[in-house]
């Protein structure tokens, strides 16, 4: 064992096929319907695993995981990994254009990364190309690209020597400086050049059943006029040649407009996953994808323990809420009598609540520590699960001065979780209170302190809840109510600011009228340790009116609470749920 | 500076070494007239500036013609303001840019344009006394300049080049944007200003553990704005990495980040604009510092 740390959060884009392969969980996830040939929408702000599901379902990471398993790949699926953080695409010089021209040249861009992908993966492949095939194969991509391939052995990595030649000449037209025009003609579209690639590549003997996908990671980062290219290539209806997935921060706001006009739909031209889970209990599905993958963390660095045995919770803890359970469990059977349903469910409810009211005033903030309430605390986000273990790992190396093999306990001490958790708690109130307008794009100081304002009249809420409330004492999700007649934009606004820096998530769930689906919001978990509330949450719901939450935002007014038993809250879903 | 008659360029400002720097510049220096660029969106608080100049201007035979340049529009800025304005300088005339008060978009674009003259480019930047505890808020979206974008190959991740300035965030922010593969963050070694080695002890410590930031110290005030130092940061990543050059250190840098630019066209320029100034960022006027950039740096790196 070194001290390299297990649960260093990478950009997938810096990890090593062998790492994608050895880090990536398969179950609980959706990440199996990336290999269907459907078109596919991962959706979800940043961290919460997109790229490293579209490369894993990459060809070259496929045909290492076949190889390991010692079968050969079938190449029935190629993925194809796009980028499109690159700075091609960030290129603004359209801008100067008429739209038609412009959305030419973007989609020049766009095209010409695609087929360099395209090449880049069969290169990695065992294609099988006779002399005969191979002439046939130069002929037709020369025509096509209208250039002769640069001589060298392998015919893929040519084609793209030939694509690269193209592209920088295309870039060196448009910033000449003999001229001020930023227009070149010989350009590409989907269907002049990746059509024709693909039916010449399915030419080939063994892709002739091939289905190429697309994977497009960060979509959001493709300009307006890319957009609409790629959402008319998700609307084609035939899927046999190809299909595309897409990785994209967030879909609400961006218009799903195609090049002729029409929109594309959920369910009709592509499948949504949302990659940001609603729920982290131990049963729901981000609780063991999360569990899965922190055990996979500990196995490769060789820590022989399981997650809950290396963050442990801490004992006077544990201590504590056992005694609040023997309470709480006594109160409820003497209001329920044998009614051992209503019984667990009084204590699901008040169990914690009643550690958290019961605290000595001159008491620390309770301890945040145990793996599940890490998981909780991750808000449904990966890298928001991997950051604490990060910093707790370093901190328990710093302090006991070697790996974990010479750790006393061999597990993170829960004072040093307790600690960062508090530490990285304080440090997000600071991002809300100070740095938003520094570092979110088109957000204003108002906006900046309004966001800040809104955060902290919601922790006083959760907090008074979870003192207080009679009913629902740790719910610490809400929704808006009072929308009809309301001007909404503002605090719509204000909202925007919060869910752009992950301060907040938007969730979809049922609501109280059967059937209906509504949207709620969930304030980042991390967040409340530092309020001294419980991040392990309920699943219920409050409801507050538009013109409220606008008031605390704007006003840093405080939210109206009632400790009585009310209406004001929606019980989640009964499966899945925390 | 040669004895000829100078026409220069100049972008209005509320801060002193505006119109200090301007009156200065009238007095010292031989300038015949002035293309005098103002943003629309601060067009109120330059104004009182803009006006006591041209009057004090007049009264030394000076010409100026004021061109507004539209904030929020930077292609309609490009096209509609600075080559109107840049086309009617007469190509036979020495041109001095003043920097001082100039954002880094405008200067590279005001660069470029003269930059295909065949003639120096010769810019003045004047020192504040002092400045104040914050520049700018509400970044907009970082962008590639117009004509400066680089040459992105297809093969290549990104290496970012930040200058740092004093916001930590605002480097964040670049990265965060760009996702480089490997940023290199040069930090100013020497200023005038106080602040300063504290700001950057802040941005090291920010970045320090983050094995893909690679720190380099600059020195903006050098005879070469730092290029040297740059090129020596940038040197083992050209051949396999797509470079991003961005400044948001001294205004100088800039100057040197263009220069890089304009001999290897590969070289891409970012510009991080603001959508809010601080009015009272600097105060006072200091040294001014002069140059120039040699004709015919052209130097096209073959990739």
């Amino acid at each position: 064992m070194s001290n390299s740390n297990p649960f260093e959060y990478v950009g997938a884009n810096d990890l090593s096929r062998e790492t994608i392969l050895d880090y990536y969980i398969e179950d609980f996830n959706f990440s199996r319907f990336v290999n269907s040939s459907r078109n596919v929408f991962l959706v979800g702000e940043r961290g919460c695993g997109k790229s490293m599901t579209l490369l894993y379902s990459s060809l070259p990471v496929q045909l290492l995981r076949s190889e390991k398993s010692g079968k050969q790949h079938s190449l029935e699926v190629i993925g194809v990994y796009v980028p499109c953080n690159t700075p091609l695409n960030h290129k603004r010089e359209q801008q100067l254009l008429d739209s038609f021209r412009a959305s030419v040249i973007s989609e020049h861009y766009f095209v010409i990364s695609i087929a360099f992908s395209l090449f880049k993966t069969l290169d990695s492949a065992p294609v099988m190309l006779d002399e005969e095939d191979k002439l046939r194969f130069i002929a037709e991509v020369e025509f096509l690209l209208d250039g002769t391939l640069p001589p060298g052995d392998r015919i893929f990595r040519r084609v793209m020597q030939l694509l690269e030649k193209k592209n920088l000449e295309a870039q060196r037209k448009v910033n000449s400086r003999e001229n001020l025009d930023v227009f070149f003609a010989e350009t590409y579209s989907f269907s002049t050049l990746i059509m024709p690639l693909l039916r010449l590549c399915r030419t080939i003997s063994n892709l002739q059943k091939s289905h190429f996908a697309f994977l497009i990671d960060d979509a959001q980062d493709l300009n307006s006029e890319q957009r609409e290219c790629l959402f008319s290539w998700v609307a084609f209806r035939d899927h046999s040649l190809f299909s595309i997935k897409v990785a994209i921060t967030n879909l609400d706001r961006i218009p799903l407009k195609t090049i002729s006009g029409g929109t594309i739909l959920e369910g009709h031209d592509y499948t949504r996953i949302n990659m940001v889970q609603p729920f982290q209990s131990e049963g729901a599905d981000f609780g063991r994808l999360a569990k899965q993958l922190i055990a996979k963390r500990l196995e490769k660095a060789n820590i022989n323990a399981t997650p809950e045995e290396f963050f442990p919770v801490s004992e006077s803890m544990l201590e504590k809420l056992k005694e609040s359970e023997a309470i709480v469990r006594s109160e409820a059977e003497q209001k329920y009598g044998e009614d051992s349903s209503k019984i667990s469910d009084y204590v699901y409810k008040y169990k914690r609540a009643h550690f958290f009211r019961n605290r000595p005033a001159t008491s620390n903030r309770a301890e945040y520590s145990g793996f599940d309430t890490l998981v909780f605390l991750s808000t449904g986000v990966i890298r928001n699960l991997l950051l604490p273990c990060y910093w707790m790992f370093d901190k328990t190396v710093s302090s006991e001065g070697g790996p974990p093999s010479v750790w006393k306990k061999h597990c993170i001490p829960p004072t040093t979780q307790s600690d960062v958790v508090i530490e990285q708690s304080r440090r997000l109130w600071e991002i809300a209170e100070q740095e938003l307008d520094k570092t979110l794009e088109g957000c204003s100081r108002e906006d900046a302190n309004r966001a800040y304002q809104l955060l902290d009249q919601l922790a006083i809420l959760f907090r008074e809840r979870l003192l207080k409330h009679q009913s629902e004492p740790r719910a610490n999700s809400f929704t808006i109510s009072g929308r009809k007649g309301y001007s909404i934009e503002p605090l719509k606004r204000v909202l925007e600011t919060l869910i752009s820096s992950q301060l907040l998530y938007v969730r979809t769930g049922s609501a109280k009228d059967k059937g209906r689906q509504e949207r709620y919001y969930v304030p980042n978990r991390m967040l409340w340790p530092a309020r001294g509330l419980d991040p392990h949450g309920q699943h219920a719901r409050v409801s507050l009116l538009a013109t409220d939450l606008w008031n605390a935002a704007d006003q840093g007014k405080a939210l109206p609470f009632e400790e009585k038993v009310s209406s004001d809250f929606v019980q989640m879903e009964l499966f899945n749920h925390e | 500076m040669s004895n000829g008659k100078y026409h220069l360029i100049s972008l209005a400002s509320w801060e002193d070494r505006f119109s200090e720097g301007t009156r200065r510049l009238i007095e010292e220096q031989s300038i015949a007239s002035i293309t005098l660029f103002y943003l629309d969106q601060y067009s109120s608080w330059s104004a009182e500036h803009r006006t006591k100049l041209i009057q004090f201007a007049k009264s030394r035979n000076v010409s100026v013609v004021e061109t507004e340049l539209a904030f929020a529009k930077p292609a309609l800025v490009w096209t509609n303001s600075i080559i109107p304005a840049l086309d009617s300088i007469s190509v036979e005339v020495d041109v001095l840019v003043d920097v001082s008060t100039m954002p880094r978009e405008v200067i590279w674009q005001v660069f470029w344009l003269l930059g295909r003259r065949a003639r120096a480019i010769n810019y003045v930047y004047h020192r504040p006394k002092g400045y104040g505890e914050w520049l700018s808020r509400d970044p907009g979206k970082p962008r590639l300049a117009f004509k400066m974008s680089g040459l992105s190959k297809l093969e290549c991740r990104t290496a970012l080049v930040v200058l740092a300035g004093y916001d930590v965030d605002r480097v964040q922010h670049l990265v965060a944007t760009f996702e480089p593969a490997v940023t290199l963050l040069g930090l100013q070694k020497n200023s005038v200003d106080p602040q300063n080695s504290r700001k950057m002890r802040e941005q090291r410590e920010a970045f320090e553990k983050d094995a893909s930031v690679h720190v380099f110290e600059v020195d903006a005030y050098a005879d070469d704005h730092g290029a040297a130092a740059v090129k020596h940061a940038i040197s083992s990543f050209t051949s396999d990495h797509n470079i991003l050059l961005t400044s948001m250190g001294p205004k100088l840098s800039a100057v040197a980040l263009f220069s890089m630019h304009w001999q290897d066209e590969s070289l891409g320029l970012v510009y991080l604009p603001a959508n809010e100034f601080n009015r009272n960022y600097s105060h006072g006027i200091g040294e001014s510092v002069f140059g120039s950039i040699p004709p015919n740096q052209h130097e096209v790196i073959n990739v």
